[in-house]
């Protein structure tokens, strides 16, 4: 296993994450948002936005006239959805000479993706798929993440994904997953507060608890959405504003984590610019008012 | 479980077969948890589908469109990273579709449902190439006319040309039930700033495009064209003049010497 090399992006297990570069609250960029983005009117109260790694792969036109004007007004991270840490046959080598060519060109603040699988050496499912929680697929998967750093030459955080089913085969529960995963392949965790919640309803736990298991150091950032309800199982499905219990989350995770960057999704009947920016505003405060108690 | 039999799983419930659920999968009702993973990944498919292709959609109604997504789905699954590549050869299913299809009235309505694919899927193409800014027909006139025949143009990576067996720029969102005219047109596409351009032309231009895009010289391709220079000048004039007004020409070459915006 290969240890993460420093680069341009940052290397918080070696400083106190409180002094990240990258601070405040972020929203996921969207294309109903672009001319908003553009027309030089505030963006406050957004400190910076993350993008969807894929939908940058190929250079020009408008989506990267967008993305170079943007990174003159904030910061970019970079938010994967199809490196398929956990695929068995392991992370194509064309899909990580894209991502490096893109953390060139964009230099963001940080790289995630999907502590999950996406696919086989065929077909990409555009689904985040769960893993059974096992000594065989968290070696595979720290194996997969220290490729990737090895190759990105920075580390990478990895975010717990939601999931409406679990396993017979699971020998761990998902918080000794992530932690075995992130300690053998010294990567980084995101940590989606309402896929956490999400997982608490489908499969009976209390996220509280399961938050409070997490190691903090390794979190360097939260994500916040909205989930939906049907058929008696809650999906993440990114829309509306974030719920009130994933709002109790984060400030469970305020008091156990800190105060780390934190991002607003919002992907599902998008709303005008204000609207989801307002969510951002409401993180702010909520994390001021942690700070000042 | 080994994680390949885990994953082999999966992708066999996605794909809509059936799988051993005993020993894989605890909790309650697995069968329904697993089918509501396989028709979510088919409604974010379908969706994206339809908005890359809505006149296709408009042409073929929601259910007869459905119908082709899904067959598309099942024969080419995604195997880009990227979903904004998941209809790159949806237009040749759909021709391929009107070729096997036995009645001639629905293997016509594919026929123009797979060019009005084509048609969408340059527009795609168009909008995401890369930025590539054009000269104006001052770069033309800074070069004196006896060099003209020996010049050379870069064309704008953000443009495409190509041949359809129907009018396919002329169908109508709003108006989809109006048929457009069969008979092979030549059609361009190109993209200023952010925004897409499409116009007819005709096959004298088109041939003269194709010549000056793959590198001829201003002189050969006019004789491609027209057989000879003195012939057709005037009008080839027309259509050059008319690529650096639509924005259309990024370099001017003049033996061995470009010209670039800037100049």
């Amino acid at each position: 296993m290969g240890a993460a090399r420093r680069c341009n992006l940052p290397d918080l297990l070696s400083v106190d994450p409180r002094d990240m570069a990258l601070r405040g609250h972020g929203l996921n960029l969207k294309r109903e948002h672009y001319a908003r983005v553009l027309d030089g009117g505030a963006l406050h109260p957004v400190d910076w936005f993350e993008i969807v790694s894929e939908n940058f792969f190929h250079p020009g036109g408008r989506p990267w006239a967008v993305l170079e004007r943007l990174r003159q007004l904030r910061p970019v991270a970079l938010h994967g959805t199809a490196m398929g840490l956990g695929n068995l046959h392991g992370v194509p080598a064309d899909y990580l000479r894209r991502l490096k060519e893109l953390i060139d060109r964009v230099e963001p603040t940080h790289v995630s993706d999907h502590l999950c699988f996406v696919g086989d050496a065929e077909e990409y499912t555009h689904e985040l798929l769960p893993l059974p929680f096992t000594e065989a697929a968290a070696r595979h998967v720290s194996d997969q993440i220290s490729r990737v750093q090895d190759f990105l030459g920075c580390r990478i955080a990895v975010e717990n994904v939601s999931a409406y089913l679990r396993f017979e085969a699971d020998e761990f529960d998902e918080i000794d997953f992530l932690k075995a995963v992130a300690e053998r392949a010294d990567c980084h965790l995101l940590l989606d507060l309402n896929n956490l919640w999400v997982n608490g309803q489908n499969h009976g736990f209390d996220p509280v608890d399961q938050l409070a298991r997490l190691p903090a150091e390794r979190i360097i950032e939260f994500h916040l959405s909205g989930a939906s309800f049907a058929d008696g199982v809650w999906f993440d499905t990114h829309v509306g504003p974030v719920p009130n219990p994933v709002w109790q989350l984060y400030r469970h995770a305020l008091a156990h984590v800190g105060p780390r960057p934190t991002l607003v999704e919002w992907d599902t009947d998008v709303p005008d610019y204000e609207t989801a920016a307002a969510e951002c505003a409401r993180a702010a405060r909520i994390e001021r008012l942690r700070e000042a108690a | 479980m080994e994680l390949a039999a885990h994953q082999a799983r999966w992708m066999a419930a996605l794909r809509g077969e059936s799988v051993q659920l005993d020993g894989w999968l605890r909790g309650p009702e697995p069968q329904r948890r697993l089918d509501l993973y396989r028709r979510s990944r088919q409604a974010r498919l379908l969706g994206c589908l339809e908005n890359e292709f809505p006149r296709v959609k408009a042409l073929l109604g929601p259910v007869c469109f459905h119908a082709a997504a899904c067959e598309y789905l099942q024969n080419h699954p995604p195997a880009d990273p990227s979903l904004g590549q998941l209809g790159r050869i949806f237009p040749d299913h759909l021709l391929r579709c009107a070729t096997n299809c036995a009645d001639p009235n629905r293997a016509q309505v594919l026929r123009l449902a797979g060019e009005l694919a084509r048609l969408e899927w340059m527009w795609s193409e168009v909008f995401v190439a890369p930025d590539d800014p054009p000269v104006d027909a001052s770069a033309l006139r800074s070069v004196p006319a006896n060099v003209w025949p020996s010049l050379r143009f870069r064309l704008v990576h953000c443009h495409r040309s190509a041949s359809f067996e129907f009018d396919v720029a002329s169908f109508e969102l709003a108006r989809p039930h109006i048929l457009v005219a069969e008979g092979a047109v030549q059609i361009l596409l190109w993209r200023r700033d952010f925004r897409v351009f499409v116009r007819r032309i005709d096959d004298v231009e088109a041939d003269l495009l194709e010549a000056m895009g793959g590198g001829a010289t201003l002189e050969s391709a006019c004789e491609h064209v027209a057989g000879s220079v003195e012939t057709a000048a005037s009008r080839l004039l027309e259509f050059v003049m008319g690529w650096f007004q639509d924005g259309l020409v990024a370099q001017v070459h003049r033996s061995g010497l470009e010209t670039e915006p800037d100049d």
